[in-house]
């Protein structure tokens, strides 16, 4: 990265241009003059971290930049000139501007030897914009360009102060024209811009790693909004209405409430958007917590930090679970939540001065009243998240002390039963039999003796030991003939050589080679069915003991008796959180929930589906079409699954049972269908579906938008979704496209695959077809959290929120897509998705659009993705 | 006296390693095998090599403590099922409030 000359900024900002007598250097500073009176000039030094590619974002209207690589032996460093020249003049003309700016900035001094200059040259907007690098032999150093920076209001900045500066002067400009009046007399134009200018600049927390970026959109788009609405004075008819604009229309046509609520919702997608990640965040964090994959290192991490300390025996570690559980009970955070009952009081207070407000004032209140509302719903929901999050790590944490101390107090058990009963030493207990065998081989070692024949005739000492004492414990007296016994011990022995041996072959599950009484197959035919049964039963048993073994976590010998305790009680408990965890789940459908959650806000079922794939959830009528829900390492459910008996009848009393919970949520229900006016109140609606009854979807029909409670209460009579509009009665339907250019079906199959392995979430449908027409297909979907920004002629894709995986996306002149994610770290898994997506869009595009992406708005995100759902996505179903 | 040492050394291990077919043997009683299988098992024992023992010595020992601690995890399950209930009651009643807030605002549309 680039150095920075910060040290001489503030000084060498304040300097003049320097007189000039040379005819061209009496152009350059008749020039300069004009620059300084018509021009706003700053410079910037871009970040250590900030890439060029980042100049496109000040790229707007009216400016024009131009970025600078200074470069000697002792200095180098990046400048970006941003040049106001406003709309006066034409991209032509900004050319001109800059490059004679550029003359100026450029001392005719003789290069040193093996140094050099670049200039690059960027003005104009979109696919005008110009954009070349011109070497020149000419150094430009920082001195030099800082002396020339001439512009009365030239400033030397780093990109932050800089545009800290520009919210400043943004907000006081919005505040001379809207401070100085009552609220009453503003224009609804006027109070939503310092409104959506406050509510952006607050959202963006000092601890942003993307702050640099969220402060440029947000002057950029405040500006526009001045531009358009105030400063032009345009009048508002002729204005595209804002969203809150229309609330207040809405306000005003004396609508249902309910209605207006429903409109506002979907009027402004950024409400309901909200509304609608504040819930899903805390469930999403349940349901994801730490990841399935995440919780043996979870456990792993729990069990570095408590070893085997755990104290107090199995009965002790009971209690102590015991005592946790009413810890979790007594959660004052909980209490405090509860007792939380002011913001009721608040509103009421809120009520009366409204009424002292006025029509106008009426409007504004409304308006910040719903997106407090709004707000504070997220806000508890995120409490509510960390609360559950710190349950669960809670009673993650508890339960692996509890196994631990439990396995611990077992084994001490086993053992003292086993010293016990002879005069055995603890240590041959504690060690396994390779690691005994180990210390006699070292002391051979010593003595220079064969090893082979001593562990064949330590392996015969303990089978004869085994042979034994299991005599001892199993027969005792022997009631069965020896006979008998020989004959079922064989029959046995060629039951598990079968399997065993078929299981080493096949599986290599490396249990040895029993392939000389594998021969016996005859022997074991004759068994019969029982005999077969009980074969599969013995491999299956000796599969499910090879399970719970991770030879390779064991690691050093020296680690085995510990290893084994480790390795046995990870799985266990590694299981026991996979259940449980799946169970939350399950519990905590969050596609049921949103259901839910769609119907109270009056929203459709499709049109609950836009709201959730616009979250990156998959959408509700999957789960309303009884979809198998599948968690990893958990047992298979369906979403309707209803609880067994044994877990009804645990909690047969509880608050916390699935009925108790189920009435609650129809007593919601019903008050929301007493705030409702009569003409929304509807009858009720069909009888639930199980996951194998219900119908396929067609065209036509909707979804059942919820499975019924278990035990609904009478008074809770259901509240159907509004009629859908026509841009729900487009069928949901997934993209299908081609994607020609593998050169096999095997390699069309493994790009398939990549990409399913590489993303979740939303689903796409891809085909992809070989040269020789094979064919392979399946759904892909893009990662959750992938947002989509769109400019003029370009879009960046964010993934993760970490810009490590970014790239940009732009049109080309002769309109194909080109992906651009440049080079470092990590950024081929992403190139390697977009070049398959882009193939996609591409294909589409050629048979489906003739427009450009131009098309897109200026607004990113939602607005984009919104367009490709609605435009790209539901054109063609799926074949 | 090396001798002497030696045959000590080897006392020692033998000694070691009968405890471990104790071990194995009592594990092997206890567990839910069969019968017949426990039996099966005996047989091959001398046919298997020492890795193999010392293996299936220790998986018997993890499913022998698993089955006893099995009580933990029933409690560890009960506990994580009261966490997932409480939290769903921690989003109905978010959601109520979301409600009440609701109908409170509407009372500002009707001035």
């Amino acid at each position: 990265m680039s150095k920075t000359p910060e040290g001489s900024a503030a000084a060498a900002a304040e300097a003049k241009v320097e007189t000039v007598q040379t005819p061209e250097d009496k152009e350059i500073a008749a020039y300069a003059k004009k620059f300084q009176e018509n021009f706003e000039l700053n410079l910037v030094i871009p970040a250590d971290d900030e890439e060029w590619s980042n100049t496109v974002d000040f790229r707007r209207e009216g400016y024009a930049t131009l970025d600078f690589l200074t470069s000697d032996a002792s200095n180098e460093a990046r400048f970006r000139a941003i040049v106001h020249c406003g709309k006066d003049y034409t991209p032509e003309e900004q050319a001109e501007i800059m490059q004679r700016f550029a003359k100026m900035v450029v001392l005719q001094e003789e290069p040193k030897p093996g140094t050099g200059a670049g200039l690059r040259l960027k003005y104009g907007e979109g696919k005008k914009a110009f954009n070349d690098w011109t070497d020149t032999e000419e150094v430009i150093t920082a001195e030099n360009v800082l002396a020339h920076s001439a512009s009365p209001r030239g400033r030397m900045r780093n990109t932050e102060d800089l545009l800290a500066l520009t919210v400043s002067q943004t907000r006081l400009e919005l505040e001379k024209i809207t401070t100085d009046k009552p609220v009453a007399e503003l224009t609804a134009t006027q109070l939503a811009a310092r409104e959506d200018f406050d509510y952006r600049v607050e959202r963006i927390t000092d601890d942003s790693p993307r702050r640099p970026e969220q402060l440029k959109r947000a002057v950029r788009d405040i500006e526009q909004r001045m531009q358009q609405t105030i400063i032009d004075n345009a009048p508002e008819s002729v204005l595209p209405m804002s969203a809150p604009e229309k609330i207040a229309k809405d306000l005003e046509k004396k609508q249902p409430f309910s209605e207006r609520m429903t409109k506002a919702f979907r009027d402004n997608p950024e409400l309901a958007k909200q509304a609608a990640l504040a819930t899903l965040n805390m469930i999403g964090s349940v349901t994801g917590l730490k990841g399935y994959i995440e919780v043996p290192r979870y456990l792993r991490q729990r069990f570095a930090v408590h070893g085997f300390l755990g104290m107090g025996g199995l009965k002790g570690a009971i209690e102590d679970a015991i005592a946790a559980k009413q810890n979790l009970d007594g959660d004052k955070s909980i209490k405090s939540l509860r007792r939380d009952l002011s913001a009721r009081n608040r509103l009421e207070d809120k009520l009366s001065m409204v009424r002292e407000a006025g029509p106008a004032g009426a409007k504004t209140a409304y308006r910040e009243e719903l997106q407090k509302i709004i707000d504070e719903f997220g806000v508890r929901g995120d409490h509510n998240k960390k609360v559950v999050e710190g349950r669960i790590k809670l009673l993650l944490d508890c339960n692996t002390t509890t196994k631990i101390t439990g396995i611990q107090a077992t084994k001490e058990a086993l053992n003292s039963f086993l010293v016990a009963s002879g005069a055995y030493g603890l240590r041959g207990i504690s060690m396994g039999a390779l690691d005994i065998v180990g210390r006699y081989r070292d002391l051979k070692q010593e003595r220079r003796n064969s090893l082979e024949k001593d562990v064949s005739l330590f392996r015969d000492v303990i089978a004869a030991s085994v042979v034994k004492n299991f005599r001892e414990l199993a027969l005792g007296g022997g009631q069965e003939s020896r006979a008998e016994r020989n004959l079922t011990r064989a029959q046995a022995a060629m039951r598990i050589a079968r399997w065993v041996g078929i299981a080493a072959t096949v599986e290599g599950v490396g249990f040895g080679d029993f392939k000389p009484l594998a021969g016996a197959d005859k022997i074991v035919e004759n068994i019969g069915r029982g005999g077969y049964n009980a074969g599969i039963g013995a491999y299956r048993l000796l599969e499910g003991f090879q399970g719970k073994m991770s030879w390779s976590e064991i690691g050093d010998r020296g680690l085995t008796t510990a290893g084994h305790m480790v390795t046995g009680l990870g799985e266990a408990a590694i299981h026991g959180a996979k259940e449980s965890l799946s169970r939350i789940a399950h519990n905590l459908t969050p596609r049921e929930h949103w259901e839910r959650m769609g119907q109270k806000l009056g929203f459709s079922p499709e049109q609950t589906d836009k709201l959730l794939h616009g979250a990156g959830v998959a959408p509700a009528t999957e789960v309303a079409h009884g979809n198998v829900v599948e968690h990893k390492g958990a047992a298979t459910t369906t979403a309707h699954e209803t609880p067994t008996k044994a877990a009804t009848e645990v909690h047969a009393k509880s608050t916390n049972h699935p009925d108790a919970i189920e009435a609650r949520r129809a007593a919601i229900q019903a008050r929301l269908h007493r705030a409702l006016p009569e003409t929304q109140k509807v009858s009720t609606p069909e009888a639930p579906h199980t996951a194998t009854e219900t119908p396929k979807p067609t065209k036509t029909e909707l979804p059942e938008a919820s499975a019924e409670p278990t035990a609904p209460a009478p008074e809770a009579p259901k509240i159907e979704t509004p009629a859908p509009s026509v841009a729900a009665e487009k069928p949901h339907t997934t993209i299908t496209a081609e994607y020609v250019g593998t050169r096999n079906h095997d390699r069309a199959s493994k790009l398939i695959e990549d990409i399913k392995a590489a993303v979740n979430g939303e689903k796409y449908h891809i085909g992809v077809t070989d040269v020789a027409g094979h064919r392979a297909e399946g759904d892909f979907a893009l990662p959750g959290r992938t947002s989509l920004e769109v400019g003029d002629g370009h879009a960046t894709f964010f993934v993760d929120t970490d810009r490590v995986f970014s790239g940009e996306m732009s049109v080309q002149d002769d309109g194909s897509i080109a992906i651009d994610v440049g080079d470092g770290r990590g950024k081929q898994k992403l190139a390697s998705f977009l070049e398959r997506f882009t193939a996609v869009i591409n294909k589409y595009r050629s048979q489906q659009l003739s427009d450009d992406f131009s098309i897109f708005s200026t607004e990113p995100r939602m607005q984009a993705i919104d367009f490709m759902r609605q435009n790209l996505l539901t054109k063609q179903e799926v074949k | 006296m090396t001798q002497t040492n030696n045959n000590q050394d080897f006392e020692d291990v033998k000694r070691d390693l009968q405890l471990q077919g104790r071990k194995i043997a009592l594990l092997l009683y206890e567990s839910p095998m069969p019968a017949e299988i426990k039996e099966a098992w005996i047989t091959l024992m001398p046919t298997m090599t020492l890795d193999q023992i010392d293996r299936f010595g220790t998986i018997l020992e993890n499913y022998f403590v698993m089955q006893q601690t099995a009580e933990i995890d029933a409690a560890y399950r009960a506990l994580a099922e009261e966490i997932a209930a409480a939290a769903q009651n921690l989003e109905l009643e978010n959601e109520e409030k979301l409600l009440e807030q609701i109908e409170i605002v509407k009372k500002l549309e009707s001035l």
